[in-house]
């Protein structure tokens, strides 16, 4: 009885190896099909994009396959296979090889800019006109505006710092957060920021996962907060400022800036990517960086092409001439 | 495709080795004589082994291709007869031995395409209870076998394990997915046998245990759930899984060679080898660690006070 055991047991491994599932051998051909067949069952945007943009990955696959041949270098199979991945706009979907990086940055290339680093260099001053807390610059303007520079949520914005930030700018009449160019980074700490514009809990969007290799595998809806935080909150009223290439972490702090009361955001539409990215890679080592987890609004909407401002301006260039930012005098007059 | 094949005829040898090292052991007409690792109650025998080798590492939640790299791997392995499971027998000899194995393990990884590094590693604790198939004799040290030629030569150990896994794999180059914890709960049938000979006037003690995960618990992200949501906002998605050998077929591989230091010690050198092949696909993820490390050390009998 128990040979038998042991037989059932070597037949029962024998059969069951967990390995790998995608083409392994590094040639061209096997990186494109890694590739299409990773997006394929990874990528969390399929049914959205056939909708707004129309693309059938299956399709993609034919036509793209057709330009893949086992002779191509390094650099044209790159190039094919970033064109492919254009296809579905997102601008978390990127190829990483040592000599380039594949993006779609359409999202803001093709948009008006409504940003001039000179201009906000001149409205933070020089030397010691303006103070840093972690990521942002902040000072007061002669109008008893604060005016805060976030450029980006990379590193991390400490609880510590926006206290005393927010201490330093109490007498101020009104607030101005100017998020345009960022481009995002930790989610954490863009909910900390928001997280100092509320006094109540807020739902502020929806999340959910992929569950399986299907297109439409996935995870119940599950609902987002923002608490309130403990110390100090802002209670005036808000502008802020975004343009095209406000993205990422950053779209998603304008989507719960807009749910917290006396905030207006003003500018141009934010450029999107509500799904957070994961890595994997092709057989050649190449990285694959996609929309694996999407996230909604708090009315169960994407905001993967962006959000709209409350109030749109855009950058005059006259006004650029006067060295006046548009988007700050605007932002000034609302809040006057 | 040929990895693959690669791992499977390994497992298949492996397997074969074993199958064959175990019904042999049954089969083996057993002289009435002492044979195991333990002697009596109230020694138990300690054992510490430090090695290195290679491991194979697969984690489709990092990366569809496995990475491979050096391991290094401490052991530490306790054993004494116990009353536990024979206490209606008391009139005979305790068959239980009960087991603890410490396992802590570490690698360095590379990738397929050189390119990228990962880091693995955990710890696994076991508690076994195995009993003694045959002989049906309590046994002495493998040291006994200096001044007696009348010593039992195989013995057979079979019974379960609880054994729990805590450990992680971390990739250097992914963002958002850069690391995957890894936890389990299990209980595992173990099978051991071992085979005491001298070679030129010098007895050795060679043991076998092949371990095999059976049912428990075990952690694993849902197949594109991140730690964010998982852990940052707490939305729950079947990430506590029921593994059992279907979803996680996997085996331990423990073979050690015991060569007593001298007539009067207690001591022995200790050589071996541990194979681990553990894999499995939970919520659509697969993963496997094969590891095989070349081990050395010591082990020592200690009497209760």
């Amino acid at each position: 009885m128990k040979h038998w055991f042991y037989v059932i047991l070597m037949l029962f491994a024998l059969s069951s190896c967990v390995g790998e599932e995608y083409p392994s051998k590094n040639t061209p051909t096997n990186n494109f099909e890694a590739l299409w067949q990773i997006m394929d069952e990874h990528y969390c945007f399929f049914d959205y994009k056939q909708q707004r943009l129309g693309v059938d990955w299956n399709e993609v696959h034919a036509r793209y396959a057709a330009k893949i041949n086992d002779k191509m270098d390094n650099l044209q199979l790159f190039e094919v296979l970033c064109q492919m991945l254009g296809e579905l706009k997102d601008g978390h979907v990127n190829l990483g090889a040592a000599f380039d990086f594949g993006r779609n940055w359409s999202y803001f290339e093709d948009y008006p800019k409504n940003y001039n680093a000179d201009l906000i260099e001149h409205y933070l001053g020089k030397g010691n006109d303006y103070q840093i807390a972690s990521a942002l610059k902040y000072r007061i303007l002669d109008d008893n505006v604060a005016y805060v520079r976030c450029e980006s949520f990379l590193d991390g914005i400490g609880d510590g710092n926006l206290s005393v930030m927010l201490d330093q700018l109490k007498s101020c009449s009104g607030m101005i957060v100017d998020v345009r160019n960022n481009g995002g980074g930790q989610l954490t700490s863009a909910h900390r920021l928001a997280a100092r514009f509320t006094n109540e809990k807020l739902l502020i969007g929806y999340v959910c996962h992929k569950t399986g290799k299907g297109h439409n595998d996935f995870s119940a809806l599950e609902p987002e907060y923002l608490e309130p935080n403990d110390g100090i909150r802002w209670q005036k009223p808000v502008v802020v400022l975004t343009n095209r290439q406000c993205f990422s972490a950053t779209n998603d702090f304008v989507k719960c800036m807009k749910l917290c009361p006396q905030v207006t955001v003003l500018g141009d539409s934010t450029g999107g990517g509500s799904g957070m990215p994961f890595t994997l890679e092709l057989p050649n080592g190449w990285s694959v960086r996609y929309s694996a987890v999407v996230s909604y609004d708090a009315q169960k909407q994407h905001t993967e092409f962006g959000i709209a401002p409350d109030v749109e301006v855009s950058l005059d260039t006259v006004d650029v001439l006067k060295q006046k930012d548009t988007l700050i005098e605007a932002a000034r007059k609302l809040l006057k | 495709m040929s990895n693959i094949f690669k791992q499977r005829r390994l497992m298949a040898t492996w397997l074969l080795l074993s199958a064959f090292f175990c019904v042999f052991a049954q089969e083996t007409d057993a002289p009435e004589v002492k044979s195991s690792s333990v002697e009596e109650l109230g020694v138990r025998e300690h054992a510490w082994m430090l090695g290195g080798g290679f491991s194979n590492v697969l984690d489709t939640y990092l990366s569809p291709y496995i990475y491979k790299g050096g391991e290094i791997r401490l052991m530490r392995e306790t054993q004494r007869l116990t009353r536990a499971f024979w206490k209606e027998h008391k009139e005979t000899e305790p068959r239980v031995t009960f087991q603890t194995l410490l396992d802590l393990h570490g690698s360095y990884l590379e990738s397929r395409a050189g390119n990228v590094n990962g880091w693995a590693g955990g710890v696994r604790y076991g508690l076994g209870w195995l009993y003694r198939v045959m002989p049906a004799k309590n046994v002495g040290h493998v040291s006994d076998a200096w001044t007696s030629t009348d010593f039992q030569r195989f013995s057979l150990e079979l019974g379960p394990m609880l054994s729990g896994y805590v450990g992680a794999v971390y990739n250097e180059r992914n963002g958002n997915n850069p690391a995957q914890a890894k936890l389990d709960l299990m209980l595992d049938f173990s099978a051991a046998c071992s085979y005491r000979f001298r070679l030129f006037h010098h007895p050795f003690a060679l043991r076998y245990q092949l371990t095999v995960p059976f049912v428990g618990m075990a952690f694993s992200p849902n197949y594109g759930q991140s730690y964010y949501e998982a852990f940052t906002l707490g939305n729950y998605d079947r990430n506590t899984v029921f593994a059992n050998f279907v979803n996680m077929p996997s085996m331990r591989h423990l073979l050690t060679l015991d060569v007593p230091l001298s007539r009067r010690s207690r001591t022995a050198l200790r050589v071996g080898y541990v194979g681990e092949f553990m894999q499995s696909t939970f919520n659509h993820i697969n993963y496997h660690s094969y590891s095989h490390c070349l081990m050395i050390g010591f082990t020592q009998s200690f009497r209760k006070l």
